[in-house]
């Protein structure tokens, strides 16, 4: 890590009674990173948000805040802000009187007239001009969310909690708010912490993404590496990996024609499927191992197609889901193997499949995934 | 269900509220007549009004009844908050025995209560008299206060609180801007629905007043021992009268919720 840390986790633990919400967490997060904590809910990652801003105190470990364990910090002392899933504006005060609250607080000795125009500036970097002398219940929900966010930006934190800021709004605005984020994230150069159970956002917004289950982080990534080398079973299938197999590694490089490159290796699944996946290069024979397969990865055709692919099988298409842009196709492979495919609409058009049709499918072994056991 | 049951239901509906609200329209209208002792309509004059207003004994209870009222309401209301807040943010021992116990003079009968007072105030020694009725006034006022401001408290998202501390307030700052604005409805209906509480009760009173300590209630029913003059009809018009306005009044404040 080259620049200086702005959060740090070093193995903190929460518990609320029996339950360990958070589990023994360590974490970096570089100044100025857009990072999410991604999870189904009760994952412990709104609980480690409300650690980071004080909201709660750790039973065990250390929370830093740019280098310094804060601990012992109550949150006004914190240089944290958050912004509420359900934005927590005070419905007693106005807009602007919302967005000035913490700034009031924090300087009693900032003239009036400073707080005016910083309040000014804040209503105009979120685009709510002119609105500053209504009362949070005369806004839309969208229009209250960003000013819950420039009510927690004015005071130029150095990290910025956010916990599902968008779950409420439809899913238009879901989309605009997200780009509004990162375009908010890259002009006032804040670290960014962000929770959310939905995997779109994390991955349209993040620089990294930690995936939580259990009060623990089972991955932490870039989205991409998330996305396309998801490191455990839960991972994946959180990711929309439905592909997920085991097997046990069949042979290596003793047999080199079994070998299509020294980074691959091949597996022979419980039903009896071989295929060529890449990595596990220090793994013998006889190994267990679990793989993901991305279903935009599995390309289908139809029988007697001319077409290559490092691990081609033949199938029966027995389920078919329309999705828009995008159609499901589940084809079984034998008894009991059952492989998801996602094509473009446009080709199920062109080849007019149907629930019975004899197809071939298949992928390459870069589109094997190998996951932790 | 026939379609004549809306009209059996209003007219149902229509005696219940003359039975409620006749006694009250006749003791009105008698007091706006100069009848001495009929019940006949004889034409309109305020001169029972006047009367009620020169009696010296009757102003003298009235000054009584809100010495002790004004506290009352400003004390009752005071501790209600206090009580409320404890009892709905912290958990502790006992917690559900406090808020329980302190329900149950709503329901205990004021005759029990007020003998128990009498019997208490004896034997600790303490002279009845304006701080006596004051003590039992405040003391039977605290539950509604107190029940009146946790239903609102109630309703009042913590994660406000959440983010007051987050923005910078610590405990007591949130507490004068947030918790407390947001709570205000709540204490003034508790203050306006306690100043009749206190303002009309006769039974306890009866038992906690010394010798010249008579509210308003208590000089009334002294009154209509000797004969029923309608000065008492007028002073029973003033004396529900004004207090509805004010308990109008409160029900107003409830309502206008910011939740």
């Amino acid at each position: 890590m080259n620049g200086i840390s702005s959060v740090e986790l070093v193995r903190v633990t929460k518990r609320f009674g029996e339950v360990v919400a958070v589990d023994d967490l360590s974490l970096t997060i570089p100044e100025g990173e857009f990072f999410s904590l991604l999870g189904p809910s009760g994952c412990g990652k709104t609980t480690t948000l409300r650690l980071i801003g004080g909201l709660e105190q750790p039973d065990d470990g250390d929370i830093l805040i740019n280098g310094e364990v804060v601990n012992d910090q109550p949150p006004y002392e914190r240089n944290s802000n958050i912004v509420f899933q359900n934005y927590a504006l005070f419905p007693h005060l106005t807009i602007e009187d919302n967005i000035a609250f913490g700034l009031r607080l924090k300087s009693r000795r900032v003239a009036e007239l400073e707080v005016t125009k910083l309040v000014e500036e804040a209503l105009q970097l979120v685009h709510l001009e002119g609105l500053g002398a209504r009362r949070p219940n005369q806004l839309s929900g969208g229009q209250q969310q960003r000013v819950a966010l420039a009510r927690a930006l004015i005071l130029r934190p150095k990290v910025l909690l956010l916990d599902e800021p968008l779950g409420a709004l439809d899913r238009k605005l879901r989309k605009a708010m997200q780009i509004e984020l990162r375009r908010i994230q890259h002009e006032v150069n804040i670290t960014f912490i962000y929770v959310t159970h939905d995997q779109d956002e994390a991955m349209s917004m993040s620089d990294r993404v930690a995936v939580m289950r259990n009060g623990n982080f089972e991955q932490i990534g870039t989205p991409q590496e998330i996305f396309q080398t998801p490191r455990t079973r839960f991972v994946a299938d959180f990711m929309g990996a439905s592909n997920i197999l085991s097997g046990r590694v069949a042979s290596l490089s003793a047999d080199g024609a079994q070998r299509a490159s020294p980074q691959t290796i091949q597996i022979e699944t419980e039903s009896g499927l071989r295929l060529i996946s890449r990595g596990g290069r220090d793994m013998p024979s006889g190994t267990a191992v679990d793989f993901s397969i991305r279903p935009e990865a599995v390309q289908v055709f139809s029988r007697g197609w001319d077409w290559t692919a490092e691990n081609k099988f033949d199938g029966r298409i027995v389920g078919k889901l329309y999705l828009g842009d995008v159609t499901e196709l589940e084809v079984a492979l034998g008894e009991n193997i059952f492989i998801s495919s996602r094509i473009q609409s446009r080709i199920d058009q062109k080849f007019d499949f149907k629930e019975g049709d004899q197809v071939s499918i298949g992928w390459n072994a870069e589109d094997c995934n190998l996951l932790s056991r | 269900m026939n379609r004549n049951s809306p009209r059996l239901l209003s007219i149902g509906c229509g005696v219940v509220y003359l039975f409620m609200y006749a006694p009250l329209l006749v003791l009105i209208v008698f007091s706006l007549t100069p009848t001495e002792y009929g019940v006949a309509w004889e034409g309109f004059t305020l001169k029972w009004y006047r009367a009620v207003f020169d009696n010296k004994n009757i102003q003298d209870a009235l000054k009584m009844s809100l010495i002790i009222a004004i506290p009352t309401v400003l004390i009752s209301t005071a501790i209600g908050t206090i009580t409320a807040f404890t009892l709905y943010r912290y958990k502790f021992l006992g917690r559900a025995l406090y808020q329980g116990a302190l329900y149950i003079p709503l329901v205990m009968p004021d005759l029990v209560i007020g003998i128990s007072l009498l019997l208490f105030y004896t034997s600790i020694k303490l002279d009845l008299g304006i701080l006596t009725i004051l003590l039992a006034h405040i003391s039977f006022s605290i539950p509604l206060t107190t029940l009146v401001i946790i239903a609102r408290m109630q309703r009042i998202d913590r994660t406000l609180e959440d983010a007051a501390m987050d923005l910078g307030a610590d405990e007591w700052t949130t507490m004068w801007k947030v918790t407390l604005p947001l709570l205000m409805p709540g204490i003034v209906a508790a203050a306006l629905l306690t100043f009749p509480w206190s303002f009309n009760d006769f039974v306890i009173t009866f038992f906690v007043s010394g010798v010249g300590s008579s509210t308003l209630p208590l000089r009334v029913y002294s009154m209509i021992r000797l004969g029923v003059s309608p000065m008492v009809n007028a002073l029973g018009t003033l004396i529900v009268v004004v207090p509805l306005i004010i308990v109008i009044i409160g029900t107003y404040f409830d309502r206008r919720s910011v939740s």
